[in-house]
Protein backbone atom coordinates (compact mmCIF):
# COMPACT_ATOMS: atom_id res chain seq x y z
CA UNK A 1 0.00 0.00 0.00
CA UNK A 2 3.04 2.65 0.91
CA UNK A 3 4.57 1.71 -2.25
CA UNK A 4 1.50 2.12 -4.19
CA UNK A 5 0.74 5.54 -2.37
CA UNK A 6 4.48 6.48 -3.52
CA UNK A 7 3.72 5.87 -7.17
CA UNK A 8 0.46 7.79 -7.27
CA UNK A 9 1.91 10.86 -5.72
CA UNK A 10 4.71 10.86 -8.06
CA UNK A 11 2.24 9.98 -10.73
CA UNK A 12 0.00 12.73 -9.53
CA UNK A 13 -0.98 14.35 -13.12
CA UNK A 14 -2.48 11.07 -14.15
CA UNK A 15 -4.00 10.67 -10.83
CA UNK A 16 -5.64 13.92 -10.90
CA UNK A 17 -6.94 13.60 -14.15
CA UNK A 18 -8.61 10.02 -13.51
CA UNK A 19 -10.25 12.00 -10.10
CA UNK A 20 -11.47 14.65 -13.10
CA UNK A 21 -12.55 11.94 -14.92
CA UNK A 22 -14.55 10.49 -12.19
CA UNK A 23 -16.24 13.63 -11.08
CA UNK A 24 -17.38 14.36 -15.21
CA UNK A 25 -18.63 10.52 -15.16
CA UNK A 26 -20.64 10.96 -12.19
CA UNK A 27 -22.28 14.41 -13.09
CA UNK A 28 -22.51 12.96 -16.66
CA UNK A 29 -24.85 10.04 -14.41
CA UNK A 30 -27.05 11.53 -11.85
CA UNK A 31 -27.69 15.23 -13.15
CA UNK A 32 -31.08 15.69 -14.72
CA UNK A 33 -30.56 18.86 -16.30
CA UNK A 34 -29.03 18.78 -20.44
CA UNK A 35 -26.57 21.89 -19.48
CA UNK A 36 -24.91 20.22 -16.39
CA UNK A 37 -25.10 17.07 -18.35
CA UNK A 38 -22.92 18.70 -20.88
CA UNK A 39 -20.29 20.40 -18.66
CA UNK A 40 -19.85 16.97 -17.44
CA UNK A 41 -18.90 16.04 -20.19
CA UNK A 42 -16.36 18.75 -20.68
CA UNK A 43 -14.71 17.93 -17.61
CA UNK A 44 -14.07 14.61 -18.91
CA UNK A 45 -12.64 16.08 -22.32
CA UNK A 46 -10.14 18.09 -20.24
CA UNK A 47 -9.37 14.82 -17.52
CA UNK A 48 -8.70 13.04 -21.20
CA UNK A 49 -6.34 16.21 -22.33
CA UNK A 50 -4.71 16.99 -19.02
CA UNK A 51 -3.56 12.39 -19.48
CA UNK A 52 -2.29 12.76 -22.40
CA UNK A 53 -0.22 15.81 -22.13
CA UNK A 54 0.99 14.25 -19.37
CA UNK A 55 3.02 11.76 -21.21
CA UNK A 56 4.96 14.10 -22.94
CA UNK A 57 6.60 16.20 -19.99
CA UNK A 58 10.45 14.85 -18.95
CA UNK A 59 12.35 16.24 -15.99
CA UNK A 60 14.31 19.22 -16.45
CA UNK A 61 13.49 19.70 -20.15
CA UNK A 62 12.43 22.76 -21.91
CA UNK A 63 9.31 23.23 -24.27
CA UNK A 64 9.88 22.32 -27.83
CA UNK A 65 10.57 25.86 -29.14
CA UNK A 66 14.17 25.92 -30.43
CA UNK A 67 15.69 29.31 -28.71
CA UNK A 68 18.83 28.92 -31.22
CA UNK A 69 18.55 27.25 -35.07
CA UNK A 70 22.14 27.79 -35.49
CA UNK A 71 23.21 24.78 -33.68
CA UNK A 72 21.55 21.27 -34.29
CA UNK A 73 19.05 20.37 -32.14
CA UNK A 74 19.76 18.02 -29.40
CA UNK A 75 16.74 15.47 -28.80
CA UNK A 76 17.73 15.64 -25.17
CA UNK A 77 17.06 19.30 -24.86
CA UNK A 78 13.40 18.81 -25.34
CA UNK A 79 9.81 17.66 -24.65
CA UNK A 80 8.09 15.38 -26.30
CA UNK A 81 6.68 17.64 -28.60
CA UNK A 82 3.66 14.56 -29.85
CA UNK A 83 1.51 14.57 -27.18
CA UNK A 84 0.86 18.24 -27.48
CA UNK A 85 -0.24 18.34 -30.69
CA UNK A 86 -2.50 14.90 -30.44
CA UNK A 87 -4.08 16.69 -27.94
CA UNK A 88 -4.47 20.31 -29.87
CA UNK A 89 -6.70 18.03 -32.42
CA UNK A 90 -8.57 17.09 -28.90
CA UNK A 91 -9.19 20.74 -27.96
CA UNK A 92 -10.88 21.24 -31.34
CA UNK A 93 -13.05 18.31 -31.72
CA UNK A 94 -14.21 19.06 -28.48
CA UNK A 95 -14.89 23.10 -28.82
CA UNK A 96 -17.37 21.25 -32.08
CA UNK A 97 -18.99 18.97 -30.02
CA UNK A 98 -20.12 20.86 -27.11
CA UNK A 99 -21.61 23.93 -29.38
CA UNK A 100 -23.18 21.41 -31.35
CA UNK A 101 -25.02 19.50 -28.76
CA UNK A 102 -25.57 23.11 -27.27
CA UNK A 103 -27.34 23.76 -29.98
CA UNK A 104 -29.29 20.92 -30.18
CA UNK A 105 -30.21 21.86 -25.90
CA UNK A 106 -31.48 25.33 -27.35
CA UNK A 107 -33.63 23.56 -29.80
CA UNK A 108 -35.08 21.20 -27.24
CA UNK A 109 -36.02 23.84 -24.94
CA UNK A 110 -37.56 25.89 -27.18
CA UNK A 111 -39.83 23.14 -28.22
CA UNK A 112 -40.67 21.75 -24.59
CA UNK A 113 -40.10 24.79 -22.02
CA UNK A 114 -37.75 22.89 -20.03
CA UNK A 115 -34.05 21.46 -19.62
CA UNK A 116 -35.32 18.12 -17.22
CA UNK A 117 -34.46 15.35 -19.33
CA UNK A 118 -37.16 13.21 -17.80
CA UNK A 119 -39.49 15.75 -18.35
CA UNK A 120 -38.58 16.39 -21.76
CA UNK A 121 -38.86 12.15 -22.71
CA UNK A 122 -42.35 12.33 -20.69
CA UNK A 123 -43.24 15.33 -23.32
CA UNK A 124 -41.59 13.70 -26.39
CA UNK A 125 -44.04 10.69 -25.43
CA UNK A 126 -47.34 12.25 -24.95
CA UNK A 127 -46.69 13.64 -28.49
CA UNK A 128 -46.35 10.55 -30.01
CA UNK A 129 -49.85 9.67 -28.62
CA UNK B 1 -37.99 36.68 6.51
CA UNK B 2 -36.66 33.34 6.53
CA UNK B 3 -39.80 32.03 4.08
CA UNK B 4 -38.86 34.84 2.02
CA UNK B 5 -35.44 33.77 1.59
CA UNK B 6 -36.13 30.17 0.82
CA UNK B 7 -38.84 31.52 -1.64
CA UNK B 8 -36.08 33.75 -3.42
CA UNK B 9 -33.87 31.09 -3.42
CA UNK B 10 -36.01 28.68 -4.83
CA UNK B 11 -36.69 31.22 -7.64
CA UNK B 12 -33.01 31.21 -8.40
CA UNK B 13 -32.85 27.70 -8.86
CA UNK B 14 -35.67 27.75 -10.91
CA UNK B 15 -34.24 29.99 -13.31
CA UNK B 16 -30.36 28.26 -12.87
CA UNK B 17 -32.48 25.07 -13.68
CA UNK B 18 -34.10 27.09 -16.71
CA UNK B 19 -37.61 27.15 -15.61
CA UNK B 20 -39.55 29.53 -17.20
CA UNK B 21 -42.87 30.03 -14.66
CA UNK B 22 -43.23 28.16 -11.53
CA UNK B 23 -46.14 25.97 -12.99
CA UNK B 24 -44.16 22.57 -13.47
CA UNK B 25 -44.70 21.19 -17.49
CA UNK B 26 -45.29 17.49 -16.11
CA UNK B 27 -47.16 16.89 -13.02
CA UNK B 28 -45.06 14.26 -10.46
CA UNK B 29 -47.49 11.82 -10.77
CA UNK B 30 -46.98 11.79 -14.61
CA UNK B 31 -43.10 11.24 -13.53
CA UNK B 32 -43.68 8.96 -10.70
CA UNK B 33 -45.25 6.74 -14.12
CA UNK B 34 -42.85 7.58 -15.99
CA UNK B 35 -39.85 6.08 -14.26
CA UNK B 36 -38.22 2.80 -14.84
CA UNK B 37 -38.48 1.04 -12.48
CA UNK B 38 -35.53 -1.54 -11.30
CA UNK B 39 -36.02 -5.05 -10.96
CA UNK B 40 -39.60 -6.55 -9.46
CA UNK B 41 -38.06 -7.58 -6.19
CA UNK B 42 -36.80 -4.52 -5.46
CA UNK B 43 -39.48 -2.44 -6.87
CA UNK B 44 -41.95 -4.36 -4.23
CA UNK B 45 -39.59 -4.27 -1.26
CA UNK B 46 -38.35 -0.38 -1.39
CA UNK B 47 -40.48 2.63 -1.01
CA UNK B 48 -39.95 5.03 -4.49
CA UNK B 49 -38.14 7.27 -2.37
CA UNK B 50 -35.77 4.33 -1.49
CA UNK B 51 -35.67 3.15 -5.16
CA UNK B 52 -34.24 6.46 -6.30
CA UNK B 53 -31.60 6.56 -3.41
CA UNK B 54 -30.52 3.34 -4.86
CA UNK B 55 -30.30 4.20 -8.06
CA UNK B 56 -27.98 6.70 -6.74
CA UNK B 57 -25.56 4.93 -5.14
CA UNK B 58 -25.79 2.40 -7.72
CA UNK B 59 -24.03 4.90 -10.13
CA UNK B 60 -21.92 6.25 -7.52
CA UNK B 61 -20.78 2.61 -6.93
CA UNK B 62 -20.00 2.23 -10.54
CA UNK B 63 -18.35 5.62 -10.85
CA UNK B 64 -15.95 4.46 -7.97
CA UNK B 65 -15.44 1.11 -9.24
CA UNK B 66 -14.41 2.68 -12.92
CA UNK B 67 -12.07 5.17 -11.47
CA UNK B 68 -10.36 2.97 -8.81
CA UNK B 69 -9.97 0.54 -11.59
CA UNK B 70 -7.67 3.71 -13.61
CA UNK B 71 -6.14 4.65 -10.80
CA UNK B 72 -4.80 0.99 -10.42
CA UNK B 73 -3.85 1.13 -14.14
CA UNK B 74 -1.35 4.23 -12.81
CA UNK B 75 0.54 2.12 -11.08
CA UNK B 76 1.76 0.51 -14.09
CA UNK B 77 2.05 3.09 -16.13
CA UNK B 78 5.65 4.47 -16.88
CA UNK B 79 6.86 7.16 -14.01
CA UNK B 80 5.70 10.82 -15.07
CA UNK B 81 8.45 12.91 -16.00
CA UNK B 82 11.05 10.12 -16.61
CA UNK B 83 13.94 10.25 -19.26
CA UNK B 84 13.48 7.10 -21.15
CA UNK B 85 9.97 6.61 -20.97
CA UNK B 86 8.16 4.71 -23.78
CA UNK B 87 6.97 7.54 -25.60
CA UNK B 88 10.61 8.96 -25.87
CA UNK B 89 11.47 6.98 -28.88
CA UNK B 90 12.51 7.08 -32.36
CA UNK B 91 9.38 9.14 -33.69
CA UNK B 92 9.95 12.22 -31.38
CA UNK B 93 13.90 11.59 -32.30
CA UNK B 94 13.04 12.18 -36.02
CA UNK B 95 10.68 15.11 -34.99
CA UNK B 96 12.82 17.01 -33.26
CA UNK B 97 16.28 16.51 -34.25
CA UNK B 98 14.80 16.85 -38.15
CA UNK B 99 11.77 18.82 -37.67
CA UNK B 100 13.97 21.97 -38.55
CA UNK B 101 15.91 20.76 -41.36
CA UNK B 102 13.04 19.48 -42.90
CA UNK B 103 9.94 22.11 -42.41
CA UNK B 104 11.89 24.75 -41.26
CA UNK B 105 9.42 26.11 -38.27
CA UNK B 106 11.46 26.33 -34.65
CA UNK B 107 8.49 25.86 -33.21
CA UNK B 108 8.76 22.14 -33.39
CA UNK B 109 4.93 21.51 -32.51
CA UNK B 110 4.07 23.83 -35.76
CA UNK B 111 6.19 21.67 -37.77
CA UNK B 112 4.13 18.15 -36.82
CA UNK B 113 0.66 19.96 -36.41
CA UNK B 114 0.75 21.65 -39.71
CA UNK B 115 3.42 19.54 -42.04
CA UNK B 116 4.17 16.02 -40.91
CA UNK B 117 0.50 15.71 -39.63
CA UNK B 118 -1.02 18.44 -41.89
CA UNK B 119 -3.86 16.66 -42.84
CA UNK B 120 -4.77 15.21 -39.57
CA UNK B 121 -5.57 19.43 -38.89
CA UNK B 122 -7.14 19.55 -42.32
CA UNK B 123 -9.55 16.88 -40.86
CA UNK B 124 -10.09 19.15 -37.61
CA UNK B 125 -10.52 22.26 -39.86
CA UNK B 126 -13.37 20.32 -41.33
CA UNK B 127 -15.00 19.31 -38.40
CA UNK B 128 -14.79 22.87 -37.03
CA UNK B 129 -16.54 24.08 -40.45
CA UNK B 130 -18.88 21.34 -40.06
CA UNK B 131 -20.61 22.15 -36.39
CA UNK B 132 -20.81 25.82 -37.41
CA UNK B 133 -23.03 24.40 -40.43
CA UNK B 134 -24.80 22.09 -37.90
CA UNK B 135 -25.44 25.17 -35.39
CA UNK B 136 -26.28 27.34 -38.25
CA UNK B 137 -28.78 24.92 -39.48
CA UNK B 138 -30.18 24.04 -36.10
CA UNK B 139 -30.33 28.13 -35.01
CA UNK B 140 -30.34 29.93 -37.89
CA UNK B 141 -33.83 32.32 -37.63
CA UNK B 142 -35.19 32.17 -41.06
CA UNK B 143 -38.72 32.48 -42.29
CA UNK B 144 -39.55 28.67 -41.14
CA UNK B 145 -37.84 28.91 -37.88
CA UNK B 146 -39.61 31.94 -36.46
CA UNK B 147 -42.14 32.06 -34.72
CA UNK B 148 -44.55 35.02 -33.41
CA UNK B 149 -43.05 34.55 -29.88
CA UNK B 150 -39.36 34.77 -31.34
CA UNK B 151 -40.52 37.68 -33.29
CA UNK B 152 -42.04 39.36 -29.79
CA UNK B 153 -38.90 38.52 -27.94
CA UNK B 154 -36.49 40.07 -30.56
CA UNK B 155 -38.82 43.36 -30.73
CA UNK B 156 -38.18 43.09 -26.65
CA UNK B 157 -34.72 42.67 -27.39
CA UNK B 158 -34.44 45.04 -29.70
CA UNK B 159 -36.26 48.34 -27.47
CA UNK B 160 -33.86 47.27 -24.30
CA UNK B 161 -30.93 47.76 -26.40
CA UNK B 162 -31.78 51.36 -28.26
CA UNK B 163 -32.38 52.42 -24.44
CA UNK B 164 -29.29 50.74 -22.89
CA UNK B 165 -26.59 53.34 -22.58
CA UNK B 166 -23.19 51.78 -23.68
CA UNK B 167 -20.27 54.82 -23.14
CA UNK B 168 -18.75 53.19 -21.23
CA UNK B 169 -18.45 49.79 -23.19
CA UNK B 170 -18.22 51.62 -26.22
CA UNK B 171 -15.15 53.62 -25.55
CA UNK B 172 -13.53 50.73 -23.96
CA UNK B 173 -13.93 48.53 -26.85
CA UNK B 174 -12.62 51.57 -28.85
CA UNK B 175 -9.17 51.48 -27.16
CA UNK B 176 -8.97 47.92 -26.97
CA UNK B 177 -9.89 46.92 -30.45
CA UNK B 178 -6.86 47.33 -32.39
CA UNK B 179 -4.89 46.15 -29.09
CA UNK B 180 -6.78 43.05 -29.61
CA UNK B 181 -6.89 42.26 -33.72
CA UNK B 182 -2.73 43.24 -33.44
CA UNK B 183 -2.39 40.69 -30.84
CA UNK B 184 -4.52 38.33 -32.94
CA UNK B 185 -2.83 38.69 -36.01
CA UNK B 186 0.70 38.57 -33.79
CA UNK B 187 0.21 35.46 -32.48
CA UNK B 188 -0.97 34.10 -36.16
CA UNK B 189 2.12 35.23 -37.81
CA UNK B 190 4.10 34.30 -35.58
CA UNK B 191 2.89 30.88 -35.07
CA UNK B 192 5.83 28.90 -36.41
CA UNK B 193 8.20 30.95 -33.94
CA UNK B 194 6.80 31.26 -30.76
CA UNK B 195 4.12 29.42 -28.70
CA UNK B 196 0.51 30.50 -30.56
CA UNK B 197 -0.64 29.40 -34.23
CA UNK B 198 -4.23 29.26 -36.20
CA UNK B 199 -5.52 28.17 -33.29
CA UNK B 200 -5.08 30.52 -30.60
CA UNK B 201 -4.48 33.43 -32.95
CA UNK B 202 -8.29 32.73 -34.69
CA UNK B 203 -9.51 32.24 -30.57
CA UNK B 204 -8.35 36.05 -30.13
CA UNK B 205 -9.62 37.42 -33.08
CA UNK B 206 -12.63 35.87 -32.96
CA UNK B 207 -13.27 36.79 -29.18
CA UNK B 208 -12.28 40.73 -30.39
CA UNK B 209 -15.40 40.46 -32.73
CA UNK B 210 -17.36 39.03 -29.99
CA UNK B 211 -16.81 41.72 -27.73
CA UNK B 212 -16.99 44.83 -31.14
CA UNK B 213 -20.91 43.23 -31.71
CA UNK B 214 -21.78 43.36 -28.01
CA UNK B 215 -20.52 46.98 -27.86
CA UNK B 216 -21.77 47.92 -31.29
CA UNK B 217 -24.44 45.83 -32.35
CA UNK B 218 -24.96 43.08 -35.50
CA UNK B 219 -25.54 45.89 -38.13
CA UNK B 220 -21.87 47.44 -37.70
CA UNK B 221 -20.34 43.66 -37.95
CA UNK B 222 -22.36 43.21 -40.78
CA UNK B 223 -20.19 46.20 -42.40
CA UNK B 224 -17.51 44.07 -42.62
CA UNK B 225 -18.16 40.60 -41.98
CA UNK B 226 -21.90 39.76 -43.89
CA UNK B 227 -22.95 36.08 -43.81
CA UNK B 228 -21.57 36.22 -47.74
CA UNK B 229 -18.35 37.40 -46.46
CA UNK B 230 -18.71 34.59 -44.04
CA UNK B 231 -18.80 32.13 -46.40
CA UNK B 232 -16.23 33.10 -48.63
CA UNK B 233 -13.16 33.17 -46.01
CA UNK B 234 -14.37 29.84 -44.51
CA UNK B 235 -14.92 27.82 -48.23
CA UNK B 236 -11.62 29.62 -49.61
CA UNK B 237 -9.19 28.87 -45.92
CA UNK B 238 -10.29 25.43 -46.11
CA UNK B 239 -9.52 25.03 -50.33
CA UNK B 240 -6.60 26.45 -49.68
CA UNK B 241 -5.30 24.59 -46.92
CA UNK B 242 -6.64 21.79 -48.85
CA UNK B 243 -4.46 22.49 -52.17
CA UNK B 244 -1.50 23.49 -50.13
CA UNK B 245 -1.18 19.83 -47.99
CA UNK B 246 -1.96 18.21 -51.23
CA UNK B 247 0.93 20.18 -53.27
CA UNK B 248 4.03 19.74 -50.41
CA UNK B 249 2.31 15.96 -49.78
CA UNK B 250 2.41 15.16 -53.65
CA UNK B 251 6.36 16.77 -54.00
CA UNK B 252 7.65 15.68 -50.91
CA UNK B 253 6.70 11.60 -51.70
CA UNK B 254 7.59 12.13 -55.26
CA UNK B 255 11.20 13.64 -54.78
CA UNK B 256 10.24 16.48 -56.97
CA UNK B 257 11.16 20.17 -56.80
CA UNK B 258 8.82 22.43 -54.60
CA UNK B 259 8.49 25.68 -54.87
CA UNK B 260 8.30 26.26 -51.15
CA UNK B 261 11.68 26.32 -49.48
CA UNK B 262 12.42 26.42 -46.02
CA UNK B 263 14.13 29.62 -45.85
CA UNK B 264 16.33 30.27 -43.18
CA UNK B 265 15.05 29.04 -39.62
CA UNK B 266 13.87 31.96 -36.95
CA UNK B 267 13.15 34.50 -39.61
CA UNK B 268 9.41 35.88 -39.93
CA UNK B 269 9.53 34.58 -43.87
CA UNK B 270 10.81 30.96 -43.12
CA UNK B 271 8.97 27.56 -42.96
CA UNK B 272 7.15 27.30 -46.07
CA UNK B 273 3.96 26.80 -45.62
CA UNK B 274 3.54 26.91 -42.38
CA UNK B 275 2.49 30.76 -41.99
CA UNK B 276 0.19 30.82 -45.23
CA UNK B 277 -1.38 27.61 -43.71
CA UNK B 278 -1.75 28.99 -40.20
CA UNK B 279 -3.35 32.50 -41.66
CA UNK B 280 -5.65 30.36 -43.15
CA UNK B 281 -6.30 28.10 -40.16
CA UNK B 282 -6.98 31.31 -37.90
CA UNK B 283 -9.44 32.69 -40.55
CA UNK B 284 -11.59 29.58 -39.89
CA UNK B 285 -10.83 29.46 -36.49
CA UNK B 286 -12.14 33.12 -35.72
CA UNK B 287 -15.37 33.06 -38.50
CA UNK B 288 -16.61 29.60 -36.77
CA UNK B 289 -15.88 31.55 -33.22
CA UNK B 290 -18.14 34.57 -33.99
CA UNK B 291 -20.46 32.10 -35.76
CA UNK B 292 -21.28 30.14 -32.81
CA UNK B 293 -21.84 33.49 -30.94
CA UNK B 294 -23.76 35.18 -33.53
CA UNK B 295 -26.09 32.25 -33.79
CA UNK B 296 -26.57 31.11 -30.28
CA UNK B 297 -27.14 34.53 -29.36
CA UNK B 298 -29.15 36.52 -32.34
CA UNK B 299 -29.89 33.40 -34.79
CA UNK B 300 -28.31 35.19 -37.26
CA UNK B 301 -25.24 36.51 -38.58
Amino acid sequence: MSNAIATWSGDYYQVFAIILFGIGFISLLLHKNLIKKIIGLNIMDSSVYLFLTSFGFIDGRVAPIVADPSVPVQMETYINPLPTGLVLTGIVVGVSVTAFSLALTQRLYKKYHTLNLDEIIILAKREEV
Amino acid sequence: MTKNIKEQWRQFAAWVNGVENDEPVVTPEEKRAARPHLPGFVHRVLSEKNELRLYHAFSAVMCLVFTGTLLLTVLFLPTFGGAGNPTENEVMERYVEKGIEEVGATNLISNIILVYRGFDTFGESCVLFLAATCVMILLRKDEKNTTAYDLAERAEDAEIESEENTTVLRSVVRMLMPVILLFGVYVLLNGHLSPGGGFSGGAILGAGLILFENAFGLEKVRRFMSEHVYHIIKVAALYFYGFTMIYVFFTGANDLHSIIGTGIPGMIFSAGVIMPINVAVGLEVACTMYAFYAFFSKGEL
